[in-house]
């Protein structure tokens, strides 16, 4: 299989063309309805999309151009950042250990995956509060990330020399995160107001559950930060339970969470989320910090 | 090959359906038995008794019904696991060879093995999960219960490493997870170490090389993508990719197409430097040498079968002898809407027939170590492989008869090993479609979709 190429820009000259024929508003940005796609895809399907064979085949130079171009032979070199030097601090709160992760150095990694991503709000909105963190989106529907894709070319060709952190690639996050991300790499992981399958047999469709929080908890680095939210009180629940039964994970106490400023933007920044809330409907999250084993 | 009929006249009665399940061997660590399985039978032979063995069991269903995908002995000999497509795993005392459990898993069971304590033995499935049930037998049902799973992906094999501490499981989505051996099972096993990525292709089985008492063992695995790759397990890294498509025996003519063909089947000889593969299409094996201080997988010899076969399962004995196992048998279905006991006991009864009437060859390899010359020449001690001729086979003509079938016809079994083949390419490789194929296919749906609106 080949290396990330779809989830990187390689194709881009066309698909702009494309937004400027059909899609393309006066200002450039694209618009939503000329994308639109399928309500839901079933993820235990197999569709066919190029996945890399592991975590250094993935060429992150293409989606975060402006991070790669003076060390682009480090780069080449796959030389791993320093991640084990973690200062430890003590939250004063819960008394666990916070890590402070480090600024990156020569090899900047994704540091923060919006797992189905929809259509990007969350990522815009981060891109500012963390301009030097690189984050993706990871979407399964191929229009939808094509879409997010167009939005980020977009704002960084408004707003020059910003918009630089973000992007997004089309893959099945239930199947292939691990072929991205290496061990511990993620500090930040979000769930927002994921397809909510209700049905008792679909339930394995769930993007939360004990197998695949094994998974999230293998690519992420101990201290980080797993944000889960919904509008549907069932799985609200569903992803508190699982959350809880499993080892690696702790919740956040209400003072962290006051802390955070990522919180109010789970409720605000996704375009599920501004719609739930236009409806003032009532939301449910989860969020959790990725805790050492016990051994 | 064409599946062969009644007509055929040659062929009696080899049955070649949608569903071929290949021959498994498997030899007691000790060396004390060796077993045959195929279809819903296990053949076993006793090399101490120099007799077959039969197998009671009195357990409730006292029979595989359907075929046998994945054995296993424990560390000392003294239990036996088989499992398959009927989801029912039972466990054996491999002292009197009776079946002491019998439960029923969720889904077909793909691969078994047991904890380095015997204390579990653990099944991985084909919705790619893997389950676990304690060995101790006592009162009551004992109920399956998760591990961990790889989502929505067939898992192909599954090992425990030789200090207890790992869990390694491979899978068709190309990889192998390494998981932490939980301290209490019953609460699964949340911790994945790492994984070993780097196939290109479905990943068909794993082995461990190395000296075991070294403490310094390493993990081998076969592919879809024709290659052995050596791992680091531990750290998750790549030390080496032994291609089997640029052995020379295996370009040059001796086998018809060279499209690339799987790497079917991996075992390690008792010291853990020699690797023996399998691969689609071939009929013999090709020996590795795994070497300890570079850490390199080379070419040893490719061992050929005075026939056409290609073998479908093969297992290092502790003398380092390799015994190669080809035949299948065909899976009959019972599907989940059997209702009646009768149905099942009919079933059950045509499975246990098809398996007796099933032929396999079962051949060995053995070194000649006659033919050495210096004493300190590690590489050539290695590369005395040969096969061995059938009638100076250990256990002779009664453990021929007993693994191997009345009429052990070679046609007929290189026509059932090589339908077992085909049904794992099958199983194992994914459509995959270009984009336009794709597009074309949801239009043909949609269009079908409407019809049936209007009609
Ligand atoms: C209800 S939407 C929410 C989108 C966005 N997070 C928001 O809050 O607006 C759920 C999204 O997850 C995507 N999705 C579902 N399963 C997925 C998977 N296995 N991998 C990646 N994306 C997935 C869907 O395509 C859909 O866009």
């Amino acid at each position: 299989m080949a290396d990330c190429e779809d989830g990187g820009f390689k194709g881009k000259r066309r698909s702009e063309q494309q937004t400027l024929a059909q899609g393309g508003n006066q200002k450039g940005l694209p618009r939503k309805r000329f994308y639109r796609a399928r309500a839901h895809s079933n993820p235990l399907s197999d569709s066919y999309f190029p996945v890399p064979n592991n975590p250094s085949d993935c060429d992150w130079k293409e989606h975060f151009p402006a991070f790669f171009k003076d060390n682009a032979s480090e780069v080449e070199s796959g030389k791993p950042a320093n991640d084990e030097a973690k200062s430890e601090v003590r939250s004063s709160e819960s008394g666990a250990v916070v890590p402070s992760f480090p600024a990156e150095k020569s090899v900047p990694k994704v540091r923060f995956a919006d797992i189905g991503c929809g259509f990007g709000g969350l990522l815009v909105k981060l891109s500012v509060l963390y301009p030097d963190k690189l984050m993706v989106g990871m979407e399964l529907r191929d229009k939808v990330s094509e879409y997010v894709k167009e939005r980020i070319l977009a704002l960084r060709l408004k707003y020059s020399g910003q918009y630089e952190n973000i992007s997004c690639l089309r893959t099945n996050a239930m199947k292939y995160l691990p072929n991205y991300f290496e061990k511990g790499q993620l500090e930040k992981m979000f769930f927002l107001f994921p397809d909510p399958h209700f049905k008792e047999k679909n339930h394995r469709r769930r993007i939360i559950s004990q197998a695949l929080l094994a998974e999230y908890a293998y690519i992420m680095a101990i201290g980080g930060i797993i944000y889960t939210i919904t509008d549907v009180e069932e799985l609200g629940e569903w992803m508190k339970s699982n959350l809880d039964a499993h080892p690696l994970f702790e919740p956040l106490s209400e003072a962290e969470l006051a802390k955070d400023p990522v919180v109010d933007l789970l409720t605000s920044a996704t375009e599920e989320g501004q719609k739930v809330a236009r409806n003032s409907g009532e939301t449910y999250r989860a969020i959790y910090r990725r805790i050492a084993s016990a051994v | 090959m064409e599946p062969a009929t009644e007509d055929d006249g040659g062929f009696m009665g080899v049955h070649v359906g949608e569903n071929m399940a290949p021959a498994l061997v498997s030899v007691h660590p000790k060396g004390a038995h060796i077993v045959v399985s195929i279809g819903a039978g296990l053949r076993i032979f006793d090399f101490l008794k120099n007799t077959p063995v039969a197998v009671e069991d009195n357990t409730t269903p006292g029979k595989h019904g359907e075929a046998i995908r994945a054995v296993a002995f424990n560390e000392e000999g003294t239990l036996f696991a088989s499992a398959g497509d009927d989801k029912l795993v039972k466990l054996w005392i491999t002292e009197t060879w009776s079946c002491v459990k019998t439960t029923r898993l969720p889904k077909k069971v793909t691969s078994v093995a047991f904890s380095k304590d015997s204390k579990w033995v653990l099944f991985a499935d084909k919705f790619g999960a893997v389950h676990c049930l304690p060995t101790e037998v006592k009162d009551g049902k004992d109920e399956p219960f998760q591990l961990l799973a790889h989502c929505c992906s067939i898992i192909t094999d599954l090992e425990v490493t030789s200090d207890g501490k790992y869990i390694v499981t491979s899978d068709r989505d190309f990889k192998i997870r390494v998981s932490v051996f939980p301290r209490d099972p019953l609460k699964g096993a949340p911790e994945i170490w790492k994984y070993c990525l780097g196939h290109s292709s479905f990943v068909t089985c794993t082995a461990f090389v190395g000296k075991r008492s070294s403490g310094q063992q390493f993990l081998v695995s076969g592919s879809g993508d024709s290659t052995v790759r050596l791992w680091d397990y531990y750290n998750g890294k790549m030390l080496d990719v032994f291609y089997t498509g640029e052995v020379e025996e295996l370009r040059n003519g001796k086998v018809e197409d060279d499209s690339s063909r799987a790497v079917s089947g991996l075992s390690v000889s008792p010291d853990g430097s020699v690797v023996a593969v399998l691969i689609e299409r071939f009929s013999g094996v090709l020996l590795l040498h795994y070497d300890d201080a570079t850490k390199k997988l080379t070419h040893l010899e490719s061992i050929f079968l005075s026939e056409q076969v290609s073998p479908t399962s093969l297992a290092f004995d502790v003398d380092s002898r390799l015994w190669l196992v080809a035949g299948a048998a065909e899976s009959i279905e019972l599907g989940d809407q059997l209702v009646t006991p009768e149905d099942a006991a009919a079933a059950e009864a045509r499975a246990q027939m098809v398996a007796r009437t099933a032929v396999a060859h079962v051949r060995l390899i053995r070194k000649h170590t006659s033919d050495l010359g210096g004493e300190d020449n590690a590489r050539e001690t290695l590369a005395a492989y040969k096969l061995c001729e059938e009638d100076s086979m250990p256990g002779g003509e009664s453990l021929r008869l007993a693994l191997q079938g009345s009429r052990a016809d070679a046609g007929e079994v290189a026509v059932a090993a090589e339908a077992a083949e085909q049904a794992m390419r099958k199983l194992m490789s994914k459509r995959q479609y270009t984009i336009e194929q794709r597009e074309n296919r949801k239009r043909f749906r949609n269009d079908k979709k409407l019809e049936n609106k209007e009609g």
